[in-house]
């Protein structure tokens, strides 16, 4: 069969989707726990590269891993049975042979989740427990890479980031596979409208009773009471809470001007794309940028979801 | 080209091999005949009828094809024979086939593949189980710091002996451990080499070695949570079984090799006979010391009251 890529940068919404889309398959009367969410990250899992390629990957260098990454995900997509979600923090990168890491051949389609980076710095400080001006260099280096490091071996793979718009546009612009993306602020205004394109873009059977109640039973003061007391387990140690807020709009007191102004000057035409530039500039120009948490409607990126597929690349 | 031979010994099998491997050195030319012949020379680009094929290994019963891009393609038969076409360096070639490759042939030969490292205690020996990252070599040297010797590092072959018990066998004498885990070892002897030339990974001689199997005492699976503090719990036999199976080390080869029965069998009596503890420490910091310190206590009490429960008894520790 083949996989549904839930994609997304970190701190974007994904694990939001992953639970109401486990809440949805579930049919069940109680909320799903968050510990067994469908769509774990399967393909960035050391052992599950090891297993399905068979070859050692704690011997191999990160370029043959990357070489290697296109037959796990062949592998896995044939011994998934469907509906076969699994999150992705990569980028839409090629291994060094020149193949798309995400290959056709293992891909139904790429549920993308974009959220305004002003806000994902501030989310992505506090899970990681790192300053604010750490996590814009992060965010801005075109190299930068998840579990990266070369002197320790890590349970997952390396993971390509690259800076947060280039992430965004490798799954926007590659013209390969169907992509459904979603604003992470367009979950937050009408999950139903929002969230119901998702499923339907996944082939699922459409229900709009139960769709409403996945979303009640994935709300986010739930999740966060969830994580709480059941220890989730994928907060990191050093993280105070994986779900913070769950809002639009924090960087407006969180973040200086001089930090909007890097993100804007790295990241200024894929904000514009997706309408999160003119309250950035605003609230540059000393204006405040307005009261609305969301970004304004009417710019380039109009409407909820937008599907871009191989006909519309 | 003829090339020199050399001969080895690793998990209880004299090996002759034409490459350099980092087995154990047979002193003298040894009296015996081989259990397994290395060889050089053309692989065959497939078996003639493969049970279970991917796109880098085939396999069938008593046959097993791996292909490594750009380093070699191997062919493992019956148990015995491992045919090797290098097409990179002869460390790179060694590497996949003290790993994968090795693994296949002790499959073959029916023993059980664990992802585990291990170690002799005096009531036998401790496995440490976990998959690649999870600290089973950062454990393996600490251990070995604090004077046990060691077994296996990365697989543990696992046999049931004449008696039934499961058995660890001695696989060869190098720890493999990346330079963060070593900058913590600062004593350790300065002769190790690296697995790979590009990779901050080395391959270091151990002279504590335990060079004859031993029946295994207790199998300690590592993980890792976001909590602080280290947790042990013993697993039911269900879970234990089910964690033997997870931490096998390259367990879908077994299929094509019809040898899942006699693994299935293997662990079965495992489980039924030697406790299987789940170990978990936070992700991070990941502190080795403390994890030592609480294996090592849970140990010390696992046996005063298995001491305990067998009063009266004259058959402790003798084998049934």
């Amino acid at each position: 069969m083949s996989i549904f890529w839930l994609a997304s940068y970190p701190k974007s919404g994904n694990t939001w989707l992953r639970a109401v889309l486990t809440n949805y398959l579930d049919e069940a009367g109680e909320p799903a726990s968050i510990n067994a969410l469908i769509g774990w990250s399967a393909a960035s899992s050391r052992h599950t590269f090891d297993e399905y390629v068979g070859l050692p990957s704690s011997d191999m260098t990160p370029e043959e891993i990357l070489r290697h990454r296109p037959l796990l995900h062949e592998a896995l997509a044939e011994a998934t049975p469907p509906p076969a979600f699994v999150k992705v923090h990569e980028a839409y990168v090629h291994a060094p042979s020149g193949a798309a890491l995400f290959p056709k051949t293992a891909t139904a389609g790429v549920i993308y989740l974009v959220r305004n980076p002003l806000d994902v710095v501030v989310s992505y400080a506090h899970h990681r427990n790192q300053t604010i001006d750490e996590i814009v260099t992060f965010m801005n280096d075109p190299t930068a890479e998840l579990e990266g490091a070369r002197r320790r071996l890590s349970t997952w793979l390396p993971i390509p980031l690259l800076m947060w718009s280039g992430h965004v546009s490798s799954w926007l612009d590659q013209g390969e596979l169907p992509v459904h993306v979603t604003r992470y602020e367009d979950l937050l205004a009408n999950p139903r409208v929002a969230f119901g394109a998702i499923v339907r873009f996944a082939g699922l059977d459409w229900d709009a009773a139960r769709l409403a109640r996945a979303i009640d039973h994935a709300a986010f003061p739930r999740l966060r009471a969830q994580a709480e007391k059941t220890r989730f387990q994928e907060k990191q140690p050093t993280s105070p809470s994986f779900f913070r807020a769950g809002v639009a709009g924090s960087w407006r007191t969180a973040l200086c001007p001089r930090q909007v102004r890097a993100l804007v000057d790295a990241h200024g035409p894929v904000m514009g794309r997706f309408g999160y530039l003119r309250d950035a500039e605003a609230f540059l120009a000393g204006d405040g940028g307005g009261a609305e948490a969301g970004p304004a409607a009417g710019g380039p990126f109009q409407g909820s979801t937008r599907v871009f597929s191989n006909r519309q690349a | 080209m003829s090339r020199a031979l050399h001969h080895y010994t690793a998990y209880g099998l004299r090996v002759q091999s034409p490459i350099a491997l980092p087995f154990v050195p047979s002193p003298s030319a040894p009296a015996h005949e081989p259990d397994v012949v290395i060889r050089v020379g053309a692989v065959p680009a497939a078996l003639p009828t493969p049970v279970d094929k991917t796109r880098l290994w085939e396999s069938t019963p008593g046959a097993f094809l791996l292909n490594v891009d750009g380093v070699a393609r191997y062919l493992v038969t019956e148990g015995r024979n491992i045919l090797v076409e290098p097409r990179g360096g002869d460390q790179d070639v060694s590497v996949f086939l003290t790993g994968s490759v090795f693994a296949a042939l002790l499959q073959q030969r029916g023993v059980v593949t664990l992802h585990a490292s291990a170690i002799e205690t005096r009531a036998g020996a401790v496995l440490f189980l976990g998959p690649s990252g999870s600290g089973k070599s950062s454990l393996l040297a600490t251990t070995l710091q604090r004077g046990h010797a060691m077994l296996a590092d990365d697989v543990t072959g696992v046999v049931l002996d004449p008696g039934g018990r499961p058995t660890a066998l001695s696989a060869f004498p190098t720890v493999r451990l990346w330079a963060d885990a070593l900058d913590e070892l600062v004593w350790w002897p300065r002769t190790r080499g690296k697995v790979r030339e590009n990779m901050e990974k080395y391959l270091v001689p151990v002279e504590r070695f335990r060079a004859t199997p031993l029946a295994v005492r207790a199998a300690c699976a590592l993980t890792s949570h976001n909590r602080s503090g280290i947790e042990i719990e013993t697993c039911t036999i269900h879970t234990a079984f089910k964690c033997l199976l997870k931490n096998t080390y390259r367990k879908r080869y077994l299929h094509g090799l019809d040898q899942r029965q006699v693994h299935f069998r293997t662990v079965a009596a495992m489980v039924r006979q030697v406790p299987v503890v789940r170990v978990k420490r936070p992700t991070y910091p990941f502190q080795i010391n403390p994890l030592a310190d609480e294996i090592e206590r849970f140990l010390r009490e696992h046996d005063r009251g298995e001491c305990e429960a067998e009063t009266g008894s004259p058959a402790v520790g003798a084998s049934g």
